[in-house]
Order: structure tokens, then C-alpha cells, then sequence
């Protein structure tokens, strides 16, 4: 009898919560009508990774919502937790099929791909020229291709750059002081000689160059054709970029670096870059850049900071989905949440409304897209603009490069496109993804020793191209060429 | 007796220098959470900085109004989770010791299973939040941690240990009812059992970051330990995302090296206050409740 029991609760109690878990997924009402003002209000719980909360979070909420009320007939819930908290907490929800509507997503964050082919996010493929007809036009519908899995959109990326090009950031006053034009350093073994000369003569820093943060020579091959670590991509050919002269190349050049001094003797594990280069003790970085970047990175630094770019500039792979709003399938009414998402990325009210906070509260406009910041209101999103949606909407603060959203859209437009940007491996069979896993763990335990230089480099590299072939590496780039071919198949026939 | 003195004097050497080891992090943390942030960068951790400064703890002093409300916040829970906490596992405790209950058989198993096995994160996350609903309110970071099978354990030997069974009978012979020999006799002859145990629970709950982090969203119910954990956490997402960082120019936001030092401080010292109150029963209170574990 007592054992019956037993087993009675424990049947009782795995049932419910086998209950609560799927009572969150599938069911999604027929949607409501795009163009109607609907009936009843809905609240919109709205999930953003920001650092720390502002504290007059709800005045600006409340203005929102009276706007969006009359609008789409909703209001926003806004939910700010800092990254670290934000990875785990969302990350659970996801698993346990929890209601949300809305939240932030990329590549590095919730694992965007992976998660879209388990459709956690409700699918935005077919309702681009309906619910989110303004923002596409306003993003543009070639940008939407960027991000997609599988042929599937489960996301809506936030416009802003989409590509990258590498430069150095570097100390004005010294470059000035020996009249070094750095402009003209295209790699690293033409800046070579410099970089002896300042180590040489300039006592007042500690390192010529500092790549601890990886902005190592390698980015100057790396960033051109390389997805890690799916391999190389020639125009159509995929090859094993570790095995090529260009990668022994990168490797010795770091090597000669470090063995002469002219980078730290703890890159390997250092992480104070930036905060010894904001003590002017480094020279120079090599960094991805844009206009504005050293004033970025240091604000506050009594020193003389610039920046200058000066390898090509290609548009990121994914570009896009380093930054995402996305629709989660547990959302009670995804429709109403693409309404406000197609507001956040076409609408500047709404979008400065949310950055900046309420006009003459938290900012004074000092013309039609200059804005000036009231010290101490206490709302300011401005700094993760770049994480909520649309940056072209933006009024600057008015310390900024009044031209920075036009620079950004000539970055855009001058950036060398590839097929290989938007491509993103299918999903593998089990044999494959062990291959894959037992790749990149080889690839995680020796590219850093060797890309920074802090490791011999001999003994490493042919311990490292020999783990490689144990792990099947021939196999997976086998494996990557098929899918890459059938992929660019796709791509032809749009 | 030279050669008991001789190694005397070697043990107290040896002991002198573990306790350097444990003061040594502590008194490091201590002068670095006072340490400029010029000296940091420059010289790195040291035990006599080159300048010292108050910075670290401005900053963390700056907006008292949150490090007051984790400080209460994490109080609160120590104080009433210890209480709660040492009534349930006492409670329980005393029951699986009365030979003639009819269910400690089923009740030992019940929790000794809950030693072996777990349901995991997932699950426990799912009956918490949607059926308990707990999510966002301040028992979250109480209930889970009451209950713990090896308290239980600990504190049903200490009972079977230092309460004879005469005693309990004389008093039901005086006609004293079950509640009474339970609050009268076996409370407080067990004092140093449930100061161990009451210490371990409150420990487990002053160090806990992980259900604030996974169930509160609410920036004004994060506990002490959180605010320190969420510093970290997203240190080592920027440090495993350069370009993350970048866009978002997070690293501003993070205070430096000496005031996550000073949190730490700041977390550390009620608990390094309170401890030596519990050591009169510590020991005793282990030891004995071991032996027949």
C-alpha cells in the first residue's frame, strides 16, 4: 500500500511539472490584423543585457507606454539585467520554455544559431512585409539576408555597421613626437623597424604593442576569408588555413615580436590592455576601427589618442547577428510585440524615447538631431543604442562627430561583400559534430599560444597540425565543402 | 623533555605558518581594496602599494542606498533562514530518533535519497517558477536552502548522541506533551548541534549567488553576494567577447580591481564577526554528531 502511494506521488508530481513545461510552447493564436487598432491592451515583457539599470527606468516607461497605447494599443515592460546575469537567467528561460516577449540575442549571446533551429524565437521570415513593413524598408531587405538559419529570419538585427577593418589605435603625441605617419604600416613587418626604433629611444612606455586582446598579426588574414573553425574560404574552395604559408607567416612574425621585446611578456594572459594603454604605457593597438574609436576607448586619458584604418574593409560574416531583437515563441501575442518592433526600427520618437529618455527630463534638443545630456537624470541607454534597434534614428549627443551615422553608412556601403558572410554551416549528424567539437578544442588549446607569439614556435605548430589531422580536420573541411557548395547553390538561384 | 620542547617548537612554527597562509589572501585583498588605481596598473598587487587611496570604497559607498538594501536584503535571509532553517532540520531530526514513529523508515530514505540524486537546474527551476511560483520574491533565496540532508543527518546523530532516551521518558511520564519535550528537553540539550548546523545554514545562504541570479530581476531584491557575482560574471563575458565589449564600451561600467576588492571586503566581514561565536560549539557540536553518522 505505502509503496503504491509512493509511486502515486511521484507520478502526480512528474506530471506537473512535465505540465508546466509545455504549457508555455505551441500555442500561438491566429494572428491578429496587421493594419486594425486592436481591441484590448497588452503588456510587452521586454529583456535587454544592460549593465546597470537606470534608475528612472519608469518614467520613461510610462511615456512609452502612453504613446504605444494610443499607436498599437501596448505597453513595454522593460527588463534590464547586467550581461553576466542576463547569459544564465535568459538562457534558463529558454530551456524551461518560460513566457517572455522580447530580448536581445546574437551569435555571442544565447546562442542565437543554435537556438533558432530549436525555434525558441517566433519566426519573422513571412511577416517582413506586413507587421515589420517599416523597418525593412528602413533597414533594407539585402541587410536581412545576412542572419539567416537555415533560410529562416528568427531575429530582426539592429542596423548600425555592419562591417569591420582593422587599424591601429595609437598614441598621437609619440607618433608626432619622431614623426611616424602610421597610415602607412600595413602589417606588421613593415612596422617592424619602428617599433625597434621606439623600443630603442621612447623610455616613457613600457610595450611598443600590445596584443593581449588578440589584435594580433593574424586578424590581418583572419578576418579576409576565415569562419573558426570551419576552415579557409577561397572564392569557392575550402582549405585548411593552419597548413597555409600565410599562417606560418602570421606565427613567426608574432614570435619575432615577442622574442625582441616588443610586445608584453604575459600576452598570452594578460587583460589589463586597455587599461595600461589609458596609462599611455602601450604605443600602439592593432584594433578593429571606425572614426572616433580612440576617443571611444579613452575617454578620460590624459593622453593623445588616434586611430587609423588601414587594411580592407569587409563586411562581417553574419553581419547583423552580432546584435538582435528577437520574438520569443512563448509570447502570448506575437504579432502585437512585432507592431512595437517594427515602431523601435522606423519610428525616432520611439527609439530616442527609449535611448535617451523624455525630452527636457533627461536631454535637451539642441536641433533637429543634436541632442545634449542632462548630468545626473538618471536614464540613459544611449550606450547600448547599438543592442536595442535601428541606429540611423539616433539624434547624436552633442560631443559627437555630427556626421558619425553618414560615416557609418559610407563604411556600409564601400565594404567588400562575400557569399561566405552569410554563410552558417546546416546541422551535422553526431560523427560530425564530435569532429567538430574535438577540432575546436584543438584549435582553443594552441591558436592563441601561437597567434600571440608567447610559445616556440616550431615544436607548438607541428604539435598542433598533428592534432588536427588526428581529430579528422580533413574529414570536417570534406564535410564543409559539400555544405558550402550546396549553400552557394541557394544563393545563385535568388 | 627538551626533545617535547624542541618539537613543540617545530609545531608551532609549522601552525604559525598555515595561519600565515590563510591571513596572507585576506590581508592582500584588504590592502588592494585600498590600493590606488594608478599603483595597480602599474606595479600590480602588492602588499605595500605605491599610493593608497579610498577611491574603491567611494565608489562602492557612492549610491549607499544599494549597497544598504543587498545589505539588508542578505541579513534578512540569514537571520530568518537560520531560524526557519534550524526549526525544520531540528524538527525532522528529532522525529527520525522516536523509535516508535511509524513513518521514519520512509522519512530516512525521503531524504537520503535527496543526498544521492537531484532533479537538476531545469527542473527545479520549472517547479519554483511556474508552479510555485517564487520567481522575483524574497523566499526564493530562503526556502531551497532550509533543507539539507546532511544537516539532518549530522543533527539526528547529535540527538540519538546527547539526549538519553531516559530523560524524554521522565518527562512524558511528568505528562508533558510532544511539543514540550521537543522546546524543553531536547533544544536545548542540544545547543552545540544546532549552533554547527544553524552555522552551516547561514553560510550557505550569506554565500549565495546562484538563486538571485537565476530567479531575481528585480534590482532592488539582489542580495550582497550577487552584486559582487554580477561584477564578475560580466567581466568574463567582455573578456571572452572583445568586440562586445568595444561596441558597448562596458568596460566603464566595471569598476576597477581595488573596489572589487573592497566588495569583497565589504561581504566578507560580518560573517569573519560572526564566526567566533560559533566556535565554542563548532567542534563539539561536528565531532560529536559524526561519530554514528
Amino acid at each position: 500500500m505505502r509503496k503504491r502511494l509512493l509511486g502515486l506521488v511521484i507520478t502526480a508530481v512528474l506530471s506537473v511539472s512535465m505540465l508546466a513545461g509545455c504549457s508555455g510552447n505551441g500555442t500561438v493564436a491566429k494572428l491578429e490584423d496587421p493594419n486594425e487598432y486592436p481591441k484590448d491592451t497588452y503588456e510587452i515583457q521586454w529583456y535587454l543585457p544592460i549593465e546597470n539599470t537606470p534608475s528612472d527606468l519608469e518614467s520613461v516607461e510610462a511615456e512609452l507606454n502612453k504613446y504605444l497605447t494610443e499607436k498599437i494599443n501596448a505597453t513595454v515592460n522593460i527588463n534590464c539585467m547586467a550581461s553576466g546575469q542576463y547569459k544564465e537567467k535568459l538562457g534558463m528561460m529558454i530551456n524551461t520554455g518560460e513566457y517572455f516577449d522580447m530580448c536581445f540575442v546574437a551569435t555571442w549571446m544565447l546562442d542565437y544559431v543554435n537556438n533558432a533551429r530549436k525555434n525558441v524565437f517566433f519566426d519573422l521570415t513571412d511577416h517582413l512585409d506586413t507587421y515589420l513593413k517599416d523597418a525593412t524598408e528602413a533597414i533594407g531587405k539585402e541587410n536581412l539576408e545576412m542572419q539567416r538559419v537555415d533560410g529562416r529570419l528568427k531575429a530582426l538585427p539592429v542596423y548600425k555597421e555592419m562591417a569591420s577593418q582593422y587599424g591601429w589605435v595609437y598614441r598621437k603625441d609619440i607618433a608626432d613626437k619622431y614623426g611616424i605617419d602610421m597610415s602607412q604600416y600595413k602589417t606588421f613587418e613593415e612596422f617592424m623597424p619602428v617599433a625597434e626604433m621606439l623600443k630603442e629611444k621612447e623610455k616613457s612606455i613600457e610595450y611598443v604593442v600590445d596584443w593581449s586582446n588578440l589584435g594580433t598579426p593574424y586578424n590581418l588574414y583572419g578576418l579576409i576569408y576565415n569562419i573558426d573553425p570551419s576552415g579557409t574560404f577561397e572564392p569557392n574552395k575550402v582549405i585548411n588555413f593552419y597548413k597555409t604559408d600565410e599562417f606560418k607567416q602570421v606565427i613567426t612574425i608574432a614570435r619575432e615580436y615577442y622574442q625582441k621585446g616588443l610586445v608584453r611578456p604575459d600576452v598570452l594572459t594578460a587583460t589589463d590592455d586597455i587599461a595600461k594603454m589609458d596609462a599611455g604605457k602601450t604605443f600602439a593597438m592593432y584594433n578593429l576601427v571606425k572614426p572616433g574609436k580612440a576617443k571611444e576607448m579613452f575617454p578620460n586619458s590624459q593622453y593623445d589618442f588616434a586611430e587609423v584604418g588601414t587594411a580592407n574593409i569587409y563586411l562581417d560574416h553574419m553581419a547583423g547577428a552580432q546584435s538582435m531583437q528577437a520574438i520569443s515563441a512563448t509570447s502570448k501575442n506575437p504579432a502585437r510585440v512585432m507592431k512595437f518592433m517594427n515602431l523601435l526600427n522606423s519610428d525616432p520618437y520611439v527609439k530616442n524615447l527609449v535611448i535617451h529618455g523624455i525630452e527636457g527630463k533627461h536631454y535637451e534638443k539642441i536641433d533637429d538631431k543634436t541632442i545634449k545630456q542632462i548630468p545626473n537624470s538618471g536614464y540613459s541607454l544611449y550606450d547600448n543604442t547599438w543592442a536595442i534597434g535601428n541606429v540611423f534614428l539616433d539624434y547624436l549627443k552633442d560631443d559627437e562627430n555630427p556626421d558619425k551615422l553618414e560615416i557609418l553608412k559610407t563604411l556600409n556601403a564601400n565594404a567588400i561583400h562575400a557569399p561566405v558572410q552569410g554563410y552558417v554551416p546546416s546541422e551535422m549528424d553526431n560523427k560530425m559534430k564530435q569532429i567538430d567539437l574535438d577540432c575546436s578544442a584543438a584549435v582553443d588549446k594552441y591558436r592563441k599560444q601561437l597567434i600571440t607569439g608567447a610559445v616556440d614556435t616550431e615544436p607548438t605548430y607541428s604539435e598542433f597540425i598533428s592534432t588536427l589531422d588526428k581529430c579528422g580536420y580533413d574529414k570536417y573541411l570534406e564535410w564543409i565543402q559539400n555544405d558550402y557548395d550546396a549553400y552557394l547553390k541557394t544563393v545563385e538561384n535568388k | 623533555m627538551t626533545a617535547g620542547r624542541k618539537m613543540n617548537l617545530i609545531l608551532n612554527i609549522i601552525l604559525l605558518l598555515l595561519v600565515a597562509l590563510c591571513i596572507f589572501p585576506v590581508l592582500l585583498t584588504l590592502i588592494i581594496s585600498f590600493s590606488s588605481s594608478e599603483s595597480i596598473t602599474e606595479v600590480g598587487y602588492a602588499l605595500i602599494p605605491k599610493s593608497w587611496s579610498l577611491d574603491a570604497y567611494k565608489y562602492i559607498f557612492a549610491d549607499p542606498l544599494v549597497i544598504g538594501r543587498a545589505y539588508g536584503i542578505t541579513i534578512f535571509n540569514a537571520v530568518a533562514g537560520t531560524v526557519i532553517g534550524i526549526f525544520v532540520v531540528s524538527l525532522y531530526a528529532y522525529s527520525l530518533t522516536i523509535e516508535r514513529y511509524k513513518f521514519r523508515k520512509f522519512f530516512t530514505y525521503f531524504m537520503l535519497v535527496t543526498m544521492l540524486f537531484n532533479g537538476g537546474m531545469v527542473a527545479s527551476y520549472i517547479v519554483n517558477i511556474q508552479v510555485l511560483h517564487l520567481g522575483n520574491t524574497i523566499w526564493i533565496m530562503i526556502l531551497p536552502l532550509l533543507f539539507n540532508a546532511w544537516n539532518v543527518v549530522i543533527m539526528r546523530t547529535f540527538i540519538q548522541t546527547s539526549v538519553p532516551k531516559a530523560v524524554i521518558e521522565s518527562a512524558k511520564i511528568d505528562g508533558a506533551t510532544e511539543w514540550r519535550v521537543f522546546f524543553k528537553i531536547v533544544m536545548p540539550m542540544s545547543v552545540p548541534g544546532i549552533a554547527s548546523v544553524s552555522f552551516f545554514i547561514l553560510l550557505a545562504i550569506w554565500n549565495d549567488w546562484n538563486l538571485p541570479l537565476l530567479y531575481i530581476t528585480n534590482d532592488k531584491l539582489y542580495n550582497l553576494q550577487f552584486l559582487l557575482q554580477r561584477i564578475m560574471k560580466s567581466i568574463e563575458i567582455i573578456k571572452n567577447n572583445p568586440e562586445y565589449a568595444q561596441a558597448a564600451k562596458t568596460m566603464t561600467a566595471i569598476p576597477t580591481e581595488s573596489a572589487r576588492m573592497a566588495l569583497c571586503f565589504v561581504a566578507l566581514g560580518p560573517i569573519l564577526i560572526a564566526y567566533p561565536f560559533f566556535q565554542k560549539y563548532f567542534i563539539q557540536g561536528i565531532t560529536v554528531g559524526s561519530v554514528k553518522g
